[in-house]
């Protein structure tokens, strides 16, 4: 186990960077969904989506920003020796994954939410 | 301190001094005596304890108002109630279920079991879990007043305007309602703030973050989930009282005056739904905890199931509108929000997929905690497939406030959250008691309920379908209802004897269950390391973790901290990532002001029904009683703080800091 002398040399910008992991992707979805939703109503109103799309292509562009950087800090820790030690290495790698997960799925998810704009759902109210 | 963590076993652990902490940690955090000393008990076990009963009672008089309805509509022209007390009973019944019951009964069983879990001695804050019951409780109690009085709620437990407003909404029925939900809403946010500060801060050395408890995780998660949801709803029931009260009148929900009414659905259901998950989440925390127990296996798949809760939370945020499809919004709009409905699907069936591998996979202990998880699969999967057809525009504006909705909803909830409640209660009970439930009457319990259950709610489905309202409170023979309604009345019967047949066996074995050891299921989180009921500091020497599944990977010759006072109530903090020890911390004793503090302010919110004035008279009293609780804590830390003369690495660490 580690000591709280070698805690401090835990290199915070890893620590940074595996929350920006795991929680951009999210966060980005959250944020496309809820931009999504107001500029549909404005593209409703004005034939015009293209609104739309830009908000739909920013939140992937930031959800596969996430999943990058966890996909790095995740081929980084690859010498990790087992799953569930107790170690930082083993921990970071646990918590690229998850962020790896979560990208792949918010990306999905963002992806999903562009079709009824992509389909052409109608405005009828 | 920390080099004693690597010295397995040091010298400071000798019987003598052992013994000697002992005495001292029971002096130290014994709870005092009496009617003050039990409303100044801030043990967290106790305190949840008391959530826990307290929501089951609830639980039981929502079940009986239930039964009434049933009785009601069990035949065309019923007439066991009126009209205006079957609005009253539908509201009481949906409003205790959800804000008395489920979520507190939820996070009353995490304040009880994360502290063990994580191997701490206490919550964070004592006192603020204490105060938490103690408003929970005045708000359950006064949406049963308003019943017993004849002015309970009767919009429904969602309260829409304009019906809830007040040109319909007429009396104090609403604003009763409303000021049951924000003081429920209270206590819910300070337990979630207990859970995330004890789970980043309070973990056992070793327990990093890829070691913590599934049910930890589940609810970690869930109280993130509250601190983001339930500020939405407490903000829209104040706003539904000012519009209501005579001397503010806003208008934030009138249309007439520019308001808008569906801004009300949109702040309600922003709650309301991840609500849902708040429910569901430590309910999957459950049914971890007790497959892997129940399977003598690790979980399959940890990483997924972590996975599937933070993105199941997230995603429960994006989902609301389901609600609102028969409101005029855009087409458009809905169908994003049909999108993340249906691909929430994904985690949940991840979840499932990794709980059957566990199954198996394992060599099954068929216990009645593992048969309740077992009766969850096929009634939480039966209601998420509703789900996902409810979550279908066209669908759902054909059975918008039908029966199938309420069919849907209670599999949801009664099948994903219920049920594993129930094994999670046969489960952890000889913790909690120390003596063990009976089996045979667990079974019968699970029978009754499974059957009764599914007599209740499938025929609902089909009432939905042939084009039953929810909420009405009778209905002509020429409708052909009238079978499938008295079905589901025998169904409710049958559940109800069930409950009965759950709390004789609870108050039964109180007395005469046998005595369980700590770990009599050979379970594998640190909970089961402590004495069954634990002592009121948990743990006399705070466990090094050494693997996921602590107990069943820890070696003879395990390490333990050494080196806190014993002479006060102290907790080890450690780092949020790998659970380093970092300092220790001082937690408060027993104190009355709690109780004092929720009594004004449960005062203040019931009298917001009647005067805005409440509000600056209620922050003065509030004010007063904090001014108390501050500085009694500031004569508490006049103690003496010496380290204990024996443990001589201590007091180098103390001299170089």
């Amino acid at each position: 186990m580690e000591t709280t002398t070698e805690a401090k040399k835990i290199d915070a910008g890893a620590a940074f960077r595996l929350w920006i992991g795991i929680l951009l992707p999210p966060a980005a979805w959250l944020a496309q969904l809820q931009a999504l939703y107001l500029s549909s109503e404005y593209g409703c109103t004005n034939s015009n989506f293209t609104r739309n799309h830009v908000v739909v292509v920013s939140a992937l562009f930031f959800s596969i920003v996430g999943l990058s950087i966890a996909w790095l800090e995740w081929t980084r820790s690859r010498n990790a020796s087992a799953i569930d030690d107790g170690d930082r290495h083993t921990r970071s790698r646990f918590m690229a994954l998850i962020g790896v997960m979560t990208g792949f799925l918010f990306s999905l998810l963002i992806v999903a939410q562009w079709l009824p704009t992509l389909m052409g759902v109608p405005c009828d109210k | 301190m920390h080099g004693d963590l690597d010295n397995k076993q040091s010298s400071n652990l000798s019987t003598e001094n052992l013994e000697r902490e002992r005495v001292e940690l029971e002096a130290s955090w014994r709870q005092p005596g009496g009617i003050i000393g039990w409303l100044s008990n801030t043990d967290h076990k106790t305190v949840a304890l008391r959530n826990i009963v307290s929501a089951f009672i609830f639980f039981a008089f929502a079940g009986i108002l239930a039964i009434f309805m049933r009785l009601q509509l069990a035949r065309p022209d019923g007439q066991v109630l009126g009209p205006d007390l079957y609005n009253q009973f539908f509201t009481t019944h949906g409003s205790s279920m959800m804000f008395l019951f489920a979520v507190p009964v939820m996070e009353a069983m995490g304040l009880y079991l994360v502290p063990l879990m994580v191997g701490t001695r206490s919550v964070p804050f004592p006192r603020l879990n204490a105060y938490g019951y103690f408003v929970y409780l005045i708000g359950g109690i006064l949406l049963y007043v308003g019943l017993i009085l004849n002015i309970g709620p009767d919009a429904g437990w969602f309260a829409y305007v304009p019906l809830s407003g007040p040109e319909y909404g007429t009396g104090k029925r609403v604003d009763l309602w409303s000021q049951m939900v924000s003081l429920t809403e209270i206590a819910a946010l300070v337990g979630a703030a207990q859970i995330i500060v004890c789970v980043f801060k309070q973990r056992a050395p070793g327990m990093s973050l890829n070691r913590i408890p599934l049910y930890v995780w589940s609810m970690l998660v869930t109280a993130f989930m509250i601190v983001f949801a339930m500020p939405a709803v407490m903000l829209s029931s104040s706003l539904l009282s000012m519009d209501r009260l005579t001397s503010v009148s806003t208008h934030f929900f009138n249309a007439a005056e520019g308001g808008d009414p569906i801004l009300w659905q949109h702040l309600f259901w922003f709650f309301g739904h991840p609500e849902v998950y708040i429910i569901f989440i430590p309910a999957t925390g459950f049914v971890s905890a007790i497959i892997t127990t129940f399977s003598r296996r690790k979980t399959f798949g940890y990483i997924a199931l972590v996975l599937t809760m933070i993105s199941t939370a997230f995603i429960g945020f994006g989902v609301w509108v389901h609600h609102m499809f028969a409101t005029p919004l855009p087409q458009l709009g809905q169908s994003i929000f049909t999108a993340s409905s249906m691909l929430i699907v994904i985690p949940n069936s991840v979840q499932i997929f990794c709980w059957i591998s566990t199954l198996w996979l394992g060599r099954l202990n068929l216990k009645t905690p593992l048969i309740f998880v077992l009766g969850f699969f096929g009634i939480f999967v039966l209601g998420g497939l509703t789900g996902v057809m409810l979550a279908s525009v066209p669908l759902d504006l054909q059975l918008h406030d039908t029966f199938f909705v309420v069919a849907h909803f209670h599999y949801v909830l009664i099948g994903g959250a219920v049920f594993p409640l129930f094994g999670a209660i046969y489960y952890w009970f000889p913790k909690f008691t120390g003596r063990m439930l009976n089996e045979a009457a667990g079974i019968t319990n699970f029978v009754l309920l499974f059957v009764g259950f599914n007599l209740v709610f499938f025929p609902m489905h089909i009432l939905g379908l042939n084009g039953m309202p929810r909420r009405i409170y009778t209905y002509v023979a020429e409708t052909g209802w009238g079978d499938l309604n008295m079905l589901a009345t025998i169904g409710a019967f049958v559940m109800g004897v069930a409950v009965v047949v759950f709390i004789s066996n609870v108050i039964y074995s109180l007395y005469f269950g046998p005595v369980a050891g700590p770990n009599p299921w050979g379970a594998d989180t640190l909970e089961w390391s402590t004495p069954s009921p634990p002592r009121p500091y948990n743990y006399q020497n705070i466990p090094v973790v050494q693997g996921r599944h602590a107990l069943w990977e820890r070696t003879d010759d395990a390490p333990v901290v050494t080196g806190l006072h014993t002479n006060i109530r102290e907790v080890l903090c450690t780092t949020i990532h790998d659970a380093l020890p970092e300092h220790r911390y001082a937690l408060n004793g027993p104190s009355i002001i709690p109780f004092l503090l929720a009594l004004v302010t449960g005062g203040t919110f019931i009298a917001f029904m009647f005067t805005p004035w409440s509000i600056p008279g209620g922050m003065l009293f509030s004010f007063l009683v904090l001014f108390g609780w501050f500085w009694s804590n500031s004569i508490e830390h006049r103690e003496p703080y010496a380290p204990p003369k024996d443990n001589p690495s201590y007091d180098r660490e103390e001299k170089a800091a």
